[in-house]
């Protein structure tokens, strides 16, 4: 792998929020006390106009993590090298600290679902997403984080667990986590497994970020909504993870029916006492 | 189940083909291998429809919430998205309203939605549109007596122009709001438009016919000799320094030189 293009370049810690649009203006002008914030890269693709403008402007005062749905790794289908040659660029021009992806595929035959599909746990997924992860790492000059993913479908022909198969795709493809507390709440609940075990089968030296969302109940299953406040068995899920682990830069993602920044700000300094428990605060 | 298996199959069922070896596959746990399947397929359409949404917002507000849901899916089950960004979808929007005027009695009264929506198509484009570099004055100072001729001009990569024969600048205009017009002008003579981008501001202006042709052939990359034969060397002289000027022409190359 090449030199990094400008993995920690400039160091994450602490709970920051996803940059959602509608904030923009008021985050340049009250500079509000957050330690980094995440860009959805799907949103952030485009060279011209007020959206690059605005990034280059929010990168000047904080961190940036870049955060994307797009790559399709886990796929048959060959890699979109034009769709990952932008998220380089975009990278490179906002100096972010890193590029997560998901563990899923996205698209099959070209058609794209604009959804995180599942990949069955078997050797055959397994040794597959691993050797693509490796192509984009060695494309992007650097490693990239991969999320578990949130699903609705389990497979009878999966042969290991969500933990196995996270930890051996992420020591064999050498790449860094994401663990999404919410993502694994709704897998828990929609497939029986447990959060708490997956969080004991990963190999948490490796975990570089965490999310925390909010789910919609649909009484027969939980939807991977992020649209609304991260729920209590989240948060208790949260903490038995900073017990295990503390001090993962964490970052409260709130796609749909976005609420006013101060309800972020405010969800963020939670996470912070969870994660600061000796300072002062909760 | 191999994962090309898995992966086609599960395409497949996103689009409406049921695939039964793909369903055997599923845990059921509560809920039938459909149902789950189901959630996938409604989570793609709300992505796509809310794309449409975003993209054109004054058709909406025309045929309402409940009728651009169902043009949304009819439109969503025709035409799959092919990228990962969402951005790009949709741009077929106006021809498929095209066809549905002729086809689709409840839009009948609204012939004039396919150039509404190409209007929106533009403005949308505009937003996400390549930043501009400005033109090169001693360059183009340098361009021979005998190779003027020869230049192609650039327009911002922002702008497009079109024409429709209803009174679209009016109907998008007073349809921007969250209620519709009550009622649409009538017009005696085509309309020509031109939408850009001046600096992060999204622009939507008449024209007249002559800056309409003559901007046309500068997008279709034609020669001065060409443009000159077609718009008159008057309209040119005229219009060329104010385009440069206000941006709509920002840059320019040469034509291959005829053997």
């Amino acid at each position: 792998m090449e030199s990094g293009t400008g993995f920690d370049t400039r160091p994450v810690s602490g709970t920051g929020i996803g940059l959602r649009s509608r904030h923009i203006g008021q985050i340049l002008s009250e500079r509000p006390n957050l330690p980094w914030l995440e860009v959805l890269s799907d949103n952030a693709l485009a060279r011209g106009g007020l959206v690059p403008a605005q990034l280059t402007a929010i990168r000047e005062h904080y961190p940036l993590t870049l955060h994307g749905v797009g790559m399709n790794v886990g796929s048959l289908d060959p890699l979109d090298w034009d769709y990952i040659r932008r998220i380089k660029e975009l990278a490179s021009r906002l100096e972010v600290s890193w590029i997560s992806e998901h563990i899923c595929f996205t698209a099959h035959g070209g058609h794209h679902s604009h959804d995180l599909l599942p990949l069955p746990n078997t050797e055959e997924a397994l040794h597959h997403i691993v050797r693509r992860i490796a192509e984009v790492q060695d494309f992007l000059g650097q490693q990239i984080v991969m999320e578990n993913a949130s699903s609705y479908i389990s497979y009878r022909h999966s042969t290991i667990s969500d933990g196995e198969f996270i930890g051996a795709m992420a020591e064999q493809a050498d790449c860094h986590l994401l663990l999404d507390v919410n993502n694994a709440y709704v897998n828990q609940v929609n497939h029986g497994t447990d959060a708490l075990e997956l969080f004991q089968q990963l190999p948490l030296d490796r975990v570089r970020e965490v999310h925390l969302a909010g789910y919609e109940d649909k009484q027969s299953y939980l939807l991977d909504a992020h649209n609304s406040a991260v729920s209590p068995p989240v948060w208790a899920l949260f903490r038995e993870l900073v017990a295990l682990k503390p001090g993962i830069p964490t970052l409260i993602e709130w796609d749909n029916d976005i609420p006013p920044l101060a309800v972020l700000i405010e969800e963020a300094e939670r996470a912070n006492n969870i994660s600061s428990p000796d300072e002062p605060g909760e | 189940m191999k994962l090309e298996e898995l992966q086609a199959a599960f395409v497949q069922e996103l689009i409406g083909q049921e695939q039964p070896a793909l369903r055997s596959q599923i845990v059921p746990r509560g809920m039938s291998p459909l149902q789950r399947l189901a959630i996938y397929r409604g989570n793609g359409i709300a992505a796509c429809r809310k794309a449409l949404e975003l993209i054109y917002p004054v058709c909406r507000t025309i045929v309402g919430d409940a009728f651009f849901k169902q043009l949304a899916l009819q439109y969503i089950e025709a035409y799959p998205s092919l990228q990962p960004d969402l951005n790009v979808y949709g741009d077929a929007w106006p021809d498929f309203l095209q066809r549905s005027i002729t086809t689709d009695t409840a839009l009948r009264d609204l012939p004039y939605l396919a150039d509404l929506a190409q209007l929106e198509w533009h403005y949308h484009a505009a937003y996400y549109a390549d930043d501009d570099s400005t033109i090169d004055f001693v360059a183009l100072q340098q361009v021979s007596t005998a190779r003027q001729g020869d230049i192609c001009w650039r327009c911002s990569a922002s702008l497009a122009v079109m024409q429709s024969s209803y009174p679209l600048y009016a109907i998008w205009h007073g349809n921007r709001g969250e209620r519709a017009m009550d009622s649409v002008p009538g017009l005696e003579e085509p309309q020509y438009l031109c939408i850009y981008r001046k600096d992060f501001e999204l622009k939507v202006e008449l024209i007249d016919s002559r800056s309409y042709s003559l901007l046309q052939g500068i997008l279709e990359g034609q020669t001065m000799t060409r443009l000159l034969a077609a718009n008159g060397a008057g309209d040119i002289d005229r219009l060329l320094p104010q385009w440069v000027q206000c941006g709509w022409i920002c840059g320019f190359s040469l034509a291959q030189a005829p053997q």
